[in-house]
C-alpha cells in the first residue's frame, strides 16, 4: 500500500510531507531544504526545479515563475520555443517533489492531496488537480490551504463549534479566511486577501528605508550598486526575519 | 403396540427435526470459523505491513538524525561567513605597498582572518570555486550580466560561496557573461 504525500503548491515556494508516527512530516529536498522554490527553468533540453533554477533566473529568459497566478486561465506562457499550460509547469514542480519524497520514503509514490487558496474557484482546483495527473499523481483530495493550517494545529479536535481566523503571509500572497469548525466539519465562511502581497515587498520596505537613511547620512546613492544592493536585501531579510 | 409405534414415530420425527436444526448450526460455525479464519489473516497482514513499516520508519530516522548530525553546524557556519567577508573585504583595502601604516594594521586583520578560515576548513567548510569557470547554478547565484565573450561563464565572483562537506550552504553570487 502506497503512501499518501501532502503537498502544499505554492506561488513562490512548495512543500511536500507525509503522514508518519502519528503527525505531518515535511520532506527536505535533495539540497536539504524543507521549502523548494517553485520556478522551473528549461536549459539545454533539460528541465531545472527549485534552488539552482531561481539561480539562473536573470540568465535564462525560459525560466518561469509564480505559475500558480495562472491555473485556471486559458493563458499559456512561452518557454524552450514551445508553449506550456500552467498545468504542465505546475506538474514539473509536482513531479520534483515527488521524486523528494520517493527518495525519502524508499518507495513509489502515486498520491497526493494538495492544498490549494481557499478562493480558488473551480477551474482553478482542476487545473491543480490535472497537474498532480500529469505528474503522475492521483489527488486524492484537493483541500483548502486554511483548512490544512487549522488542521494542522489540531483544531479539529476540540468538542465546541469555533469561529477562527487563519492569516497566511506568503512570500507572494496574503490571504486571511474565516472559517467555523464543528464536528469535525471545516466550512470557509469568508476569505479575502491581497495576491500582490507578500514578505517581500516588506524586505522591500525595509530595503528603501536603509538606503535613504545611508543616503542621507553619507550622501551615498545605494540603489546604483547592485552588489551593495544585493547585499542590503540579505540583511533586510534577515533583520525581518530576526 | 400402537401406541410404542406412535411413540417411536414421535421420537423418529423429533430427532429428525433436531438433525434439521443442526444443520443449520453447523453452517453457521463454519461461516464464523471462515470470518475468523479471514479476519485472523487481514490482521497478520496488517501486522507485517506495520513491522515493515516500522523497520522503514527507523531507517529513515536513523539516515535524518546521520544527515542532522553531519550538518549540525550549518547554522552557526552561515552566521560566521559574513564576518569572513567582512575580513576579505578589509583585506582588499591594501595596496603593493606592504610598509605603510595601513599594511601594518592590516597585517594582524589577515593572521585572524587565516586562522578563522583554518578553523572553518577543519569543519569541512570549503569555498566554492568560481572564477572563470562554467556557470552552474547548483553552486553560483547570478545576480548580474554583462556582455562577454563566451557566454555562460562566470566573469566574477561578487561574493563567495560556501559548502559544508557536500552541501552549498550558500552560492557564490556571481556576474554571468551573456
Amino acid at each position: 500500500m502506497s503512501k499518501t504525500i501532502g503537498i502544499d503548491l505554492g506561488t513562490t515556494n512548495s512543500c511536500v510531507c507525509v503522514y508518519e508516527g502519528g503527525e505531518a512530516k515535511v520532506i527536505a529536498n535533495p539540497e536539504g531544504n524543507r521549502t523548494t522554490p517553485s520556478v522551473v527553468a528549461f536549459k539545454n533540453g533539460e528541465i531545472i526545479v527549485g534552488t539552482a533554477a531561481k539561480n539562473q533566473m536573470i540568465t535564462n529568459p525560459d525560466t518561469i515563475s509564480s505559475i500558480k497566478r495562472l491555473m485556471g486561465t486559458k493563458e499559456k506562457v512561452k518557454a524552450n520555443g514551445k508553449e506550456y499550460t500552467p498545468e504542465e509547469i505546475s506538474a514539473m514542480i509536482l513531479g520534483d517533489l515527488k521524486k523528494t519524497a520517493e527518495a525519502y520514503l524508499g518507495e513509489k509514490v502515486t498520491k497526493a492531496v494538495i492544498t490549494v487558496p481557499a478562493y480558488f474557484n473551480d477551474a482553478q482546483r482542476q487545473a491543480t488537480k490535472n497537474a498532480g495527473k500529469i505528474a503522475g499523481l492521483e489527488v486524492e483530495r484537493i483541500i483548502n490551504e486554511p483548512t490544512a493550517a487549522a488542521l494542522a494545529y489540531g483544531l479539529d479536535k476540540q468538542d465546541k463549534t469555533e469561529q477562527i481566523l487563519v492569516y497566511d503571509l506568503g512570500g507572494g500572497t496574503f490571504d486571511v479566511s474565516i472559517l467555523e469548525i464543528g464536528d469535525g466539519v471545516f466550512e470557509v465562511k469568508s476569505t479575502s486577501g491581497n495576491n500582490k502581497l507578500g514578505g517581500d515587498d516588506f524586505d522591500q520596505r525595509i530595503i528603501d528605508y536603509l538606503a535613504d537613511e545611508f543616503k542621507k547620512e553619507n550622501g551615498i546613492d545605494l540603489t546604483k550598486d547592485k552588489m551593495a544592493m544585493q547585499r542590503l536585501k540579505d540583511a533586510a531579510e534577515k533583520a525581518k526575519k530576526d | 403396540m400402537e401406541e410404542k409405534k406412535d411413540v417411536q414415530e414421535e421420537v423418529k420425527e423429533e430427532v429428525k427435526e433436531e438433525k434439521a436444526s443442526t444443520k443449520p448450526k453447523k453452517e453457521k460455525k463454519k461461516c464464523q470459523c471462515d470470518e475468523n479464519l479471514k479476519k485472523i489473516e487481514e490482521l497478520q497482514n496488517a501486522l507485517l505491513r506495520m513491522q515493515a513499516d516500522n523497520i522503514n520508519y527507523r531507517k529513515r530516522k536513523d539516515e535524518e538524525v546521520e544527515r542532522m548530525l553531519k550538518y549540525a553546524n550549518e547554522e552557526i557556519v552561515k552566521d560566521i561567513l559574513p564576518i569572513v567577508d567582512n575580513f576579505e573585504r578589509a583585506i582588499k583595502l591594501d595596496d603593493d605597498n606592504l610598509d605603510d601604516e595601513l599594511s601594518k594594521f592590516l597585517e594582524g586583520f589577515k593572521m585572524i582572518y587565516c586562522h578563522l578560515v583554518e578553523s572553518l576548513e577543519k569543519y569541512g567548510v570549503k569555498a566554492i570555486d568560481g572564477d572563470n569557470k562554467e556557470f552552474d547554478p547548483v553552486y553560483h547565484q547570478a545576480v548580474l550580466t554583462e556582455k562577454g565573450e563566451k557566454p555562460g561563464m562566470v566573469i566574477e565572483v561578487m561574493q563567495k560561496g560556501y559548502l559544508l562537506k557536500d552541501k552549498v550552504i550558500r552560492p557564490a553570487m556571481v556576474k554571468v557573461s551573456e
